[in-house]
């Protein structure tokens, strides 16, 4: 419970005043010479028990009754929200969180979260006296105040959008604010659906904030409106690559629902350039599938995009994924040899017999450049692992998105990559092979097939290896359990470290059909940066654009998709997936990967993260979209009557009986 | 000397109406009230055989000429009334909330009945009791008897606890024949024992009249605030809140007076509830004319 008008409560101390006042009369007693002494003594004998305790209960009456006036003027608000203890608040800082999971529908009314959020927050701020607004939205990232209030469903800013959050970031900056601005008596509201990826519990960030609001003058009150409804029957879809091929484009998607428990058909709309060219129903049973599909594009045209969506459900901002196309990229391959058998095999793995857009070079490692990266998709990197210098070029050309893979040297060196090193070469025993027993068929380039088929890992046949030292994670693991293949993500792009080489004096690796997916899907994977040009996170500034009035949306979800309602208020181009020109580019703009993450943090959790804040949760799960708070000081004005009713009839029964009495000592004379 | 507690027009509207025994008296001259002896008054009573000794001026010559037997025939004989006016004087007495104290009251209805009882020819004594005196003055007749009375009704300075059951016992003991008894107390006592005495009363063949004196206060009991009630009687006190005990106070005061109603009952007694702020006049109209005999003087 909370008050808007707090300060009066201080009147409460004068519930004692009934006291105060019996105590006083106690003590400020009258004196009277008395004649009938024997019945006073008899009655004072007799006035114990009932008599006392209706006394009692009337002066309780009185207390209680005084108590709930100077409450009801208090102005009292209940509701989970509020809790106890709060006051009239001259600033409140809302943090929104504006992130595509938030427009999961919830409650019966057909609101999102964020619409629900958005409309109890005006609700309870409208309880409350509308105090000022301060809005921090997830997506801008900026501070604005919302004058007057009742905008605050209007606004852009409050907006429905494609991106993601990072509520660290916001609440820092609301702390920031706090510090900088005379706010009075403030609170800190944040509205999220608690998504793990928006509120990285594991940043060291937290840290920060948790200091700067416990160094704040007032410490600011942390109210967490937490909308963790689970999604209901939804399925969202996303494109995870996409390859030109001539007059083909191949695109590799995935669809993910909440309901995994039975199987079902779920239909995919594509379309190319505004056509529907497609509609196909595909059959998932898990929770997630990943899908390839083949399409062909119009010969003349060379540049184009496209969507796939899927029908509406619980929450329609993830149902469509966006695609734009142009010219072939070419994959470049640098292998970084000091020589060896299994060279021409791995260049040829790299670039395949007629594929014209793949290509390869050999270097020896001392002609190692940054420049000679810029334009590869890949290295391979077939030599001792390289000196610092040549380690912070390829470092950085993973960082920026490439692909590496390193296979061991016979050479020994002290030298290391990303944390990782080679240990001591290990010849199998005699007669006897090195096996891989286990490895991940849905992540890593050893990955299965689009078609479900499995690289055959196990067919290699490894005669002699090499240990990889280091913090790595493991793909596929050696029978003893060491591990064969590892990977070190590092920026936009990642390390591969195989504990053999395609070489028969160390494996069949060139043999059998590993590598050669292997490196393929390395070369893809690499690629990517260069096809970054093509697509774009939502919420992510292109440097292609320096103003947003330079964005033209071609198609967006409320252009394609009917479900969503014209009328509302829209974000920016910018924080809304979709295809977008800008100067000459045609860009496919999709929500980040990470809102395709259902996992939310648990109360331990956010405990954790702000621990020594003081911070309360109300979970609303969506049954109920009424205001957090409810205005009771009407009902405490009913008890006080209640109160003073009882007073008056204890009082009042009181009198009856004198009256009584004295009628019977009528009579008798 | 002019006494507060005379009030002249008040005698005189009351003067009208005469003080009646209810049964007969023994007084010691000729008067109003009819005597349980025989005597010489107009009005015949019986026959009774003769009895050697008897005057033979009252034998009946005319019933002996028709009965040969001698016969003596026999009158009702008339005499004075001699009352005792028994006044409680104990601390109690002077207890007055918002009207006048009980003494005061109980001055006025002693020095009006002393008056009227004198002024009709008839004996008038008082008594005035508590704890430790008991002023006695036995009935006389005469005017200059009426100012000791009124003299000594005005002196009285109530003090210390009841004497009155002692008292009434002293006077059953005392006064031998037949009288007229009026007692004047709150009667804060105990009313068995204050039943022993209006029954040794009752067994001298004494016409008792209870006035009982109340302070509407001490039956109401109208109090808001906490007081302290300090005994008027033994200075002993008490704090009580009033709101608190008041039912129960009540009831008391009521059961009490119910008792006491009883036992005057009982002595069969005649018994007046007083309470000081009712006009005396009319509670001493409503005593003569109770007195009356219906259907005029037996």
């Amino acid at each position: 419970m909370s008050f808007l008008n707090q300060p009066i409560l201080w009147a409460l101390f004068a519930v004692a005043l009934p006291l105060i006042i019996h105590l006083l009369n106690r003590r400020r007693h009258r004196t009277v010479q008395w004649a009938a002494m024997s019945f006073l003594l008899k009655a004072t004998r007799e006035s114990r028990g009932k008599k006392k305790l209706k006394h009692l209960i009337i002066l309780t009456a009185r207390t209680l009754a005084l108590a709930a006036i100077i409450i009801a003027v208090a102005q009292p608000l209940i509701g989970g929200f509020l809790g106890w203890g709060g006051s009239k608040l001259d600033t409140v800082i809302l943090v929104l969180d504006r992130s595509l999971s938030m427009e999961t529908e919830t409650g019966t009314e057909g609101l999102s979260k964020r619409e629900q959020a958005i409309k109890q927050v005006m609700q309870t701020l409208n309880e409350m006296g509308n105090p000022s607004l301060i809005l921090v939205d997830s997506a801008s990232g900026t501070l604005s105040e919302v004058n007057p209030i009742q905008t605050l469903n209007q606004l852009s800013l409050t907006a429905a959008t494609d991106t993601k959050s990072n509520i660290p970031n916001l609440l820092e900056k609301a702390s920031n604010y706090i510090q900088k601005n005379q706010t009075g008596q403030t609170e800190i509201w944040i509205a999220s659906d608690l998504q793990s990826n928006d509120w990285q519990p594991e940043s060291s960030r937290w840290n920060t904030i948790r200091s700067g609001l416990e160094n704040l003058p007032q410490k600011p009150k942390l109210r967490i409106l937490a909308l963790t409804e689970s999604q209901q029957d939804n399925a969202s879809i996303k494109i995870k690559n996409i390859k030109r091929r001539d007059n083909k484009i191949i695109l590799d998607f995935e669809i993910t629902r909440t309901d995994d428990t039975q199987e079902s058909l779920i239909n995919v709309a594509f379309n190319l350039n505004g056509n529907n060219t497609l509609n196909k129903e595909y059959s998932i049973g898990g929770q997630s599938i990943t899908l390839q599909e083949e399409i062909t594009l119009p010969r003349d045209i060379i540049n184009g995009h496209g969507y796939l969506s899927l029908s509406p459900d619980g929450n329609n901002r993830d149902n469509t994924t966006f695609f734009a196309y142009g010219e072939a990229t070419p994959a470049h391959t640098i292998i970084v040899s000091e020589g060896g058998s299994s060279i021409p095999y791995l260049e040829k793995s790299a670039a395949l017999p007629g594929f014209q857009h793949q290509s390869a070079e050999i270097i020896l490692p001392h002609q190692l450049k940054s420049s000679i990266l810029a334009k590869a998709s890949l290295v391979i990197w077939k030599a001792k692992l390289p000196e610092p210098q040549n380690a912070e070029i390829l470092s950085n050309f993973i960082e920026q998105g490439g692909s590496a893979i390193l296979f061991p040297s016979d050479e020994e060196s002290d030298n290391q990559l990303l944390g990782i090193s080679w240990g001591e070469i290990q010849d199998s025993p005699r007669g006897q092979y090195f096996i891989i027993s286990d490895w991940n068929l849905n992540d890593g380039p050893q990955r299965n097939y689009s078609n479900g088929e499995s690289v055959p890992m196990d067919s290699l046949r490894t005669i002699k290896r090499r240990p990889i030292r280091g913090d790595i994670s493991p793909l596929a693991d050696w029978d003893d359990s060491s591990t064969m293949l590892g990977r070190v993500i590092h920026g936009k792009g990642s390390a591969i470290f195989l504990a053999t080489v395609p070489e028969l004096r160390w494996s069949d690796l060139e043999i059998g059909s590993i590598s050669v997916p292997i490196i393929q899907n390395l070369l893809n994977l690499g690629n990517k940066r260069f096809g970054s040009a093509f697509f774009s996170e939502t919420g992510r500034h292109t440097p292609l654009a320096k103003q947003e009035s330079e964005i033209t949306v071609i198609s967006d979800n409320s252009k394609i998709n009917a479900v969503f309602d014209q009328s509302n208020t829209k974000s920016t181009p910018l924080y809304l997936a979709g295809i977008k020109r800008i100067q000459e580019r045609v860009i496919a703009t999709n929500r980040p990967a990470e809102e395709d993450s259902w996992n939310q943090i648990d109360d331990s959790e956010l405990g954790e993260i702000l621990q020594g804040t003081n911070y309360s949760l109300f979970e609303n799960t969506g049954e109920d979209d009424s205001s957090l708070t409810q205005q009771i000081w009407q009902a405490f004005l009913i008890a006080a009557l209640v109160f003073l009713i009882i007073e008056a009839i204890l009082c009042l029964n009181k009198k009856s009986t004198k009256l009584t009495q004295r009628t019977a000592t009528d009579s008798n004379t | 000397m002019d006494y507060s507690f005379i009030d002249h027009q008040v005698i005189a509207r009351l003067g009208a109406i005469p003080i009646e025994a209810r049964q007969p008296m023994l007084g010691n001259a000729a008067g109003r009230h009819r005597s349980p002896l025989r005597g010489s008054s107009v009005e015949f009573a019986e026959y009774r055989k003769y009895v050697q000794g008897d005057d033979t001026r009252r034998l009946d010559w005319k019933a002996f000429a028709r009965s040969d037997r001698y016969y003596i025939k026999e009158f009702e004989a008339d005499t004075n009334l001699r009352a005792y006016i028994v006044t409680d004087t104990s601390g109690s007495m002077e207890f007055s909330f918002e009207s006048e104290t009980k003494i005061e009251y109980a001055r006025k209805l002693a020095a009006t009945l002393a008056y009227l009882t004198i002024d009709q020819g008839d004996a008038t004594g008082i008594s005035l009791v508590n704890e430790k005196t008991h002023l006695e003055m036995p009935p006389r007749r005469k005017a200059s008897h009426l100012q000791n009375i009124f003299k000594n009704l005005h002196e009285i300075q109530p003090t210390g606890e009841t004497g009155l059951v002692q008292g009434l016992h002293d006077i059953a003991e005392k006064i031998g024949s037949r009288a007229m008894i009026v007692i004047i107390s709150d009667f804060f006592c105990d009313l068995e024992e204050l039943n022993d005495a209006l029954q040794h009363l009752r067994h001298k063949k004494h016409d008792v009249t209870l006035f009982h004196l109340m302070d509407p206060q001490e039956i109401a009991f109208d109090f808001e605030r906490p007081h302290r009630f300090i005994d008027m009687e033994d200075n002993t006190s008490v704090v009580a809140e009033p709101t608190i005990i008041a039912d129960e106070y009540r009831e008391a005061v009521t059961n009490f007076l119910s008792e006491i109603k009883t036992t005057a009952f009982d002595a069969n007694v005649s018994y007046r509830l007083v309470q000081t702020n009712e006009n005396y006049e009319n509670v001493l109209s409503e005593f003569l004319l109770d007195r009356v005999p219906k259907g005029g003087k037996k």
